[in-house]
């Protein structure tokens, strides 16, 4: 009995070890060979990757904390006398938390200060992400092709085309090249439609955020954009500009056009996840970006571009203008 | 046959599918990414005419292949130091695939893990969640936590052990077997 018991804690030492990425390689074989002989081996496994699986999904979804727990400053622990709380730690990426918004933003007002009052005559980098912002925010209607490039899929490279078309206040509504589907918001609601399925729609975008992410096909194509879980807002040129300041070291460089600037922007180290190059033009007037060119390497590219400035009614981001007559579900809970 | 839109029941299975791909990876933005792009090829086929008899064992393979096809751009970029062993790979999908385990063991799995949960002790939960809330790396908790990562790893593995035993004895508890 105390060897069946010895051998099935070898067993889940070296299933928690897989999982707390700990084992050696030798270790690896020898729980291969155990999962590959032993029903009760591959049962614990699998029980303890539903579980590691379940962990991962309530913390995405912040439900791992207790409601109203405070996190404390200091907490002691009885059993891992090493382990002490000294300060909260930060849930969401640093580069969201209000606080770092808050210190990036009177950093970058310090730099622009600074900036201006050194060389008051020069065009810096900074200013023109400053005014490409400010423009960015106007509640103009701008219509971008948005082309992504992608040398290593299944079947090839591949080339996939949207057409976003944004305006400030929520407002914004993403073509597919082919029609294959069209997504937006009114402002209000927001809404998913593939070609003759039912409009999904939602008020909530905090809890459905996951969902229409999962639903909408050539979701890395919207990624970068759909760049918070918090604010619907992002998909737009704003959310871009915003991540370009918050995660990128920035320089001007010079242009053939001298009614455009030219930024390159590389991505600080440290930081993972986006393109590590964005390279962005900005008109050297107006501050719109006509052109933002996105580089994840390995010859991932994705380019924005500017492609009208049209006129548009508030109805024309409802669904009922893109999806008429269709059933309409509402999306209302998370999973 | 199940008449729910696929995207539906492939969500339902999230946590399993999660699972699996991170066994895989151990990297759960990777994870994330594989299980949207396998929702996204899902709702593809979701306009075919194919009747699909089991979803499940549909839809696993639909992720092995995403995860494989993941695990050689992966390795292709040679960003992380050591693969998981050949070995290991081909035995934690062959597993996944084949598991059958009755559907309502796994919900009945995930109800018991949420009460085992809201039974850890108030600084167990908090070192639960700076670890999957934020997918923070045992470096970065240890800083928070004024510890080394070698210390905090070995209590998490402590917390997970504890969290599968307290799973493994309501089952067993509500089976009446023990």
């Amino acid at each position: 009995m105390s060897d069946i018991t010895d051998d099935q804690n070898d067993i889940e030492d070296l299933v928690a070890g897989h999982f707390d990425g700990t084992l050696t390689e030798e270790q690896e074989k020898e729980l291969a060979t155990e999962l590959d002989g032993s029903a009760v081996a591959k049962q614990l496994f699998l029980s303890y990757m539903r579980m590691e699986g379940r962990l991962h999904s309530l913390g995405r979804d912040g439900f791992l904390r207790e409601p109203n727990a405070e996190i404390q400053e200091s907490i002691s622990r009885p059993d891992d006398s090493a382990l002490a709380l000294q300060r909260p730690l930060v849930e969401r990426p640093l580069w969201r938390s209000p606080v770092w918004t808050a210190s990036m933003f009177l950093s970058v007002c310090a730099v622009v200060t600074l900036t201006w009052v050194l060389w008051p005559a020069s065009v810096s980098a900074s200013s023109v992400l400053e005014s490409a912002q400010q423009a960015a925010a106007e509640m103009v209607d701008r219509t971008y092709r948005l082309v992504t490039s992608h040398p290593d899929t299944e079947n090839g490279p591949a080339t996939r085309e949207l057409t976003i078309t944004v305006r400030g206040g929520g407002r914004f509504v993403v073509q597919a090249e082919n029609g294959a589907y069209v997504m937006g918001s009114d402002g209000v609601d927001f809404w998913m439609a593939r070609r003759n399925g039912p409009v999904f729609t939602t008020g909530d975008f905090r809890t459905l955020a996951p969902e229409l992410r999962r639903q909408i096909p050539n979701r890395r194509l919207l990624e970068d954009v759909l760049a918070s879980s918090d604010e619907p807002l992002l998909l737009d040129m704003s959310g871009l500009l915003l991540l370009i300041e918050h995660r990128y070291d920035i320089r001007l460089v010079d242009s053939p056009n001298p009614a455009e600037h030219n930024v390159h922007a590389t991505r600080r180290s440290g930081i993972r996840g986006g393109a590590s190059v964005i390279d962005f033009q900005v008109n050297a007037e107006s501050g719109v970006v006509h052109k933002a060119e996105l580089d994840f390497g390995g010859s991932r590219q994705r380019t924005w571009e500017l492609i009208d400035t049209p006129t548009l009614s508030d109805k024309w981001y409802r669904h009922s203008q893109h999806a008429p007559g269709r059933l309409v579900e509402r999306l209302d809970t998370a999973e | 046959m199940d008449d729910r839109p696929l995207i539906q029941q492939y969500l339902q299975f999230r946590s399993e599918f999660m699972g699996y791909l991170y066994a895989m990876t151990r990297d759960v933005e990777l994870s994330e990414e594989v299980y949207q792009n396998a929702a996204v090829v899902v709702m593809e086929q979701s306009q075919k005419a194919e009747t699909i008899r089991n979803f499940r064992a549909w839809a696993k393979e639909f992720v092995r292949r995403q995860a494989l096809h993941a695990m050689r751009a992966r390795a292709v970029s040679a960003k992380h130091a050591r693969a998981i062993s050949p070995e290991l790979l081909d035995a934690v999908s062959d597993a996944f695939v084949q598991d059958d385990s009755d559907d309502t063991v796994v919900r009945d799995e995930a109800r018991a893990l949420k009460r085992c949960l809201d039974d850890l002790p108030e600084e167990k939960r908090e070192l639960v969640a700076m670890r999957y809330e934020g997918s923070s790396s045992f470096d970065e908790i240890s800083e928070h936590v004024g510890s080394t990562p070698a210390a905090v790893q070995r209590a998490l593995s402590r917390v997970r052990r504890m969290l599968h035993g307290c799973v493994q004895q309501r089952m067993r508890l509500a089976e009446g077997t023990s």
